[in-house]
């Protein structure tokens, strides 16, 4: 055996927690070889000098302030749970929640913007109800649905492939009617235009008006009387 | 698993106690566990540190926290191994603030704080292989030097150590052996 795997051996033999018998190899060149008898001894001496070090270091008398600790310890300030479940917990489950909702409206978003689109239907609720006289379109209707005239002649379709087939009406607020007149003859000639539609008002004061965008592939446009084109 | 709480009960008079009694014993089978664990504490802070006032403080700060976030544990049998991987991770912290500390302070600048000149050479020698055998255990790794620290606590076996670290006592023993032969290698 070679001294080299001798020392090797011995280091592992020295190393090892378990007491293990030294294989009879190991032996025999140790008895041999005074070289890897000293060898043996120095490690042998290292190996109890660092049990012995750390030994020392960890089993120091210990203070007796540390024992008297949980006594000094105030009542109450351990940080408590709620129904089992600790405080910042609540924290991280309301952020999942807040993710989520804002995650589902956005996912929900274009669905909601494609019903809000349907001129059909803002064009005939706002029929129904809004009582349209042809020979006062210019004047506010009656409470609740005032403000809204009709805005003839504006042929759009839904976004996706509406059923609507006669021409349709978008209802315009009394006094956003010059402005949506001015609005639409700037729009070119184009076919697929997004326009900005406001449903009629609601009947329950400080209710929202709400916006969406319509998808208009063709449209006429019929200026309202004393209405100024550029 | 069981609850804290639950452990309690089986010392409770007629296996139910009220929910201010339950409290009560809550906090005293804490307080006994605090007592009983905090020489392990001590000990744990002791071989990273190496110094007894350092060692206190931190073995206070990790018995303090225990106690404060006593309610995060689960299982009453785990606190002695919560317990020594949170003073071993104070004691860590410590040590790295106490080296930056020394660099920034000399000891030219504070002559008290150098060592006394030994009057024995064995004391001397003695002295030198523990500072070296000190700067040996910091270079090992944390998971070594823990089970080192452990496994020479008197009155822990192996199968102890192996629970408080929620491993197996082979796995103790193969770190164990790793250890001591990286530190024999680093003071040969």
């Amino acid at each position: 055996m070679k001294c080299e795997t001798y020392q090797r051996g011995i280091v592992d033999l020295l190393a090892a927690v378990d007491e293990t018998q030294m294989p009879l190899e190991i032996r025999s060149h140790g008895e041999v070889c005074a070289v890897c008898r000293e060898f043996y001894e120095t490690q042998s001496r290292l190996f109890r000098s660092i049990d012995g070090g750390i030994r020392s270091l960890v089993n120091q008398a210990v203070p007796s302030a540390l024992y008297s600790v949980p006594a000094q310890l105030p009542e109450g300030a351990a940080e408590h749970r709620h129904l089992g479940v600790p405080v910042w917990a609540f924290g991280i489950i309301g952020a999942v929640a807040a993710v989520l909702a804002l995650f589902i409206g956005f996912h929900r978003q274009p669905q909601t913007v494609a019903e809000l689109s349907s001129p059909a239907r803002v064009s005939q609720d706002a029929l129904e109800s809004a009582d349209v006289n042809k020979n006062s379109r210019m004047e506010p209707r009656k409470p609740g649905r005032a403000g809204i005239v009709r805005k003839p002649q504006l042929n759009s379709r839904p976004p996706q492939g509406g059923t609507a087939e006669k021409p349709l009406e978008v209802i315009v607020l009394a006094e956003e009617r010059e402005a949506f007149a001015k609005f639409v003859a700037a729009i070119p000639s184009n076919e697929n235009v997004a326009v900005a539609l406001s449903r009629p008002a609601p009947s329950v004061p400080g209710a929202p008006v709400e916006i969406a965008l319509l998808q208009v592939s063709s449209m006429k446009v019929d200026p309202l009387e004393g209405t100024p084109r550029d | 698993m069981r609850e804290m709480v639950l452990v309690q009960a089986e010392r409770l008079p007629e296996g139910v106690a009220s929910e201010e009694d339950a409290k009560s014993l809550e906090r005293g089978e804490l307080d006994q566990l605090l007592a009983a664990n905090a020489p392990l504490a001590y000990r744990v802070a002791m071989g990273v540190l190496r110094n007894h006032s350092e060692a206190e403080d931190v073995a206070q700060e990790a018995l303090f926290r225990a106690f404060r976030k006593s309610h995060l544990l689960r299982d009453g049998q785990r606190f002695k191994g919560w317990l020594v991987r949170m003073t071993f991770r104070l004691a860590l912290d410590r040590r790295r603030s106490s080296h930056r500390r020394a660099d920034r302070e000399t000891r030219w600048a504070q002559p008290e704080l150098r060592p006394p000149t030994p009057s024995v050479e064995e004391m001397v020698a003695a002295k030198q292989f523990q500072e070296r055998l000190g700067r040996a255990l910091d270079e090992l790794p944390r998971h070594l030097r823990l089970v080192l620290i452990l496994a020479a606590m008197e009155g822990y076996s192996m199968a102890e150590v192996a629970e408080i670290l929620r491993t197996s006592t082979g796995t103790v023993k193969s770190r164990l052996f790793k250890a001591r032969k990286c530190l024999a290698e680093k003071l040969r």
